[in-house]
C-alpha cells in the first residue's frame, strides 16, 4: 500500500525535460538568424547582341550610328560623356563629369550621402539623354543604332583600359531612355550595341 | 508559523512556464525558414549599378543562367577593388576564360522547358539568355570578354542586372 502511494505521487510530479528540445531549437533559432540574407531587389536592361559582328564578323555594311562615348580618364578615376555619329563629330556631354566615388553607393552610405549620389545620377543621366536626342535630331541623318564605347581610347582598344561598369551601365540606361521616348513618340526603337575593338586580341 | 510553512511550499513546487517562450521561437524559426534563400548564387558580393530607365523583373521569370562579375576577394570589403572574376552556379571561385568558355558552350545547348531554354537552333544560333550581374567598379572589358566570347558562341541573349531604386527618405 505505501508503495502503491509512492508510485502515484513520483507520476504526479513526472513531466517532459523540454531543456534539449530548447537547446535544438535556439541552436536553428542562431543558425536561420545568421544564414539569411534577404533577397535585394532586382531590375533589368535586355540587351541583343549584335548578330553581324563578333569573332567570324564579314565586312558589314556601313550605316549611320550614334555612338555614346565613355570618357574614361584614369589618373583622375573620373567620367564623362561624349556623343557623337560614328567617330565624326564628336560631341562633350555638358556636365556630365563624376567620379566613380560620386555614383556608387557603399553599404555604409547614409541617407543624405545616397540621395546626393542618386541625384548626380539623375542629373548625367537626363544630360546624356538629352544630349543623345539632340544630336539625332540634329543630324539629320537616318540612324539605326546606338553604340556604346567604353574603351579609354576607342582606336587602341581595350587595350588601353576600359570605364567602369557603372559609367557603361549609366550610358546604357540613358539608351534605353532614348528608345523608350521614341516608341512614346512613334519612332522606331534603335538596336543597342557595345564597341569593343580588338579586345580579342588583348583577351585571348 | 502556518502561513511560514505554506509559503515555503509554493515557492518549492513553482516552475517557470516555457510554453510562450517555446511558442515565440517556433514562430521565428518559421520565419527564417520560409525567408531564407538557400541558394548561394545570390550570395556573390558586388556592388550593382542603379539604373531610371530599366525593366521590372517579371515575378513568374523563369531562373536564367548567372555569371556574376565581382571582386576576387569576395571577403574583402574594399572600396575600390582592383581585381574582378567570373563567379557562377553559386561557386566562392570563379573561373578562368577557358572554363568560362566551356560552361557558356554547355549553357548555350542546354534544353529545359521548364526553364524555357530551347538551346541553338538548326543555324546553330542559341536562344538561351545569360543574366550578368556586373559589379558596379568592374572595368567594363571584363563584360567585353564575356560578350565577344558570348558572340564567338553564338550566344546573343542577354539581360543585365542592376540595382532596384532604393527609395531615400
Amino acid at each position: 500500500m505505501a508503495r502503491q502511494k509512492k508510485k502515484r505521487a513520483n507520476k504526479d510530479k513526472a513531466s517532459p525535460d523540454l531543456t534539449p528540445m530548447i537547446d535544438v531549437t535556439f541552436q536553428l533559432l542562431i543558425f536561420f538568424i545568421l544564414c539569411t540574407r534577404f533577397k535585394v531587389e532586382e531590375r533589368n536592361h535586355q540587351v541583343q547582341l549584335p548578330k553581324d559582328e563578333g569573332l567570324q564578323s564579314q565586312a558589314s555594311v556601313p550605316k549611320e550610328q550614334i555612338t555614346i562615348y565613355c570618357n574614361w580618364d584614369p589618373s583622375q578615376k573620373a567620367n564623362s560623356y561624349v556623343v557623337a555619329i560614328d567617330a565624326r563629330g564628336r560631341k562633350p556631354v555638358d556636365q556630365s563629369y563624376a567620379t566613380l566615388e560620386q555614383l556608387v553607393i557603399f553599404p555604409g552610405d547614409g541617407n543624405a550621402a545616397i540621395r546626393e549620389k542618386k541625384i548626380l545620377y539623375g542629373q548625367i543621366f537626363d544630360n546624356v539623354v538629352a544630349a543623345t536626342e539632340a544630336y539625332i535630331r540634329n543630324s539629320g541623318a537616318k540612324i539605326e543604332k546606338l553604340e556604346i564605347s567604353f574603351a579609354v581610347n576607342a582606336m587602341e582598344g581595350a587595350q588601353s583600359g576600359t570605364a567602369p561598369w557603372m559609367f557603361v551601365s549609366l550610358a546604357i540606361d540613358a539608351a534605353a531612355q532614348v528608345n523608350k521616348n521614341r516608341v512614346a513618340n512613334g519612332q522606331e526603337e534603335l538596336s543597342v550595341t557595345f564597341k569593343f575593338a580588338d579586345s580579342l586580341g588583348s583577351y585571348s | 508559523m502556518a502561513r511560514k510553512r505554506k509559503a515555503r511550499e509554493v515557492a518549492e513546487g513553482a516552475e517557470v512556464d516555457l510554453t510562450p517562450m517555446i511558442d515565440v521561437t517556433f514562430q521565428l524559426i518559421i520565419f527564417f525558414m520560409v525567408v531564407t534563400q538557400i541558394t548561394t548564387q545570390e550570395n556573390v558580393n558586388l556592388r550593382l549599378p542603379d539604373a531610371l530607365a530599366a525593366n521590372e523583373e517579371p515575378e513568374d521569370a523563369k531562373k536564367l543562367f548567372t555569371v556574376h562579375i565581382a571582386p576576387v576577394n569576395q571577403a574583402g570589403d574594399e572600396m575600390l577593388p582592383e581585381e574582378f572574376g567570373w563567379f557562377c552556379y553559386g561557386e566562392p571561385n570563379p573561373r578562368s576564360i577557358e572554363e568560362m568558355r566551356g560552361i557558356l558552350d554547355q549553357e548555350a545547348a542546354l534544353v529545359d522547358e521548364t526553364r524555357d531554354l530551347t538551346g541553338r537552333g538548326p543555324d546553330g544560333i542559341s536562344e538561351n539568355m545569360v543574366l550578368v550581374r556586373c559589379d558596379a567598379r568592374c572595368p567594363a572589358g571584363e563584360f567585353g570578354k564575356l560578350i565577344e566570347m558570348m558572340a564567338s558562341l553564338m550566344m546573343y541573349k542577354i539581360k543585365i542586372a542592376i540595382l532596384k531604386d532604393q527609395k531615400v527618405e
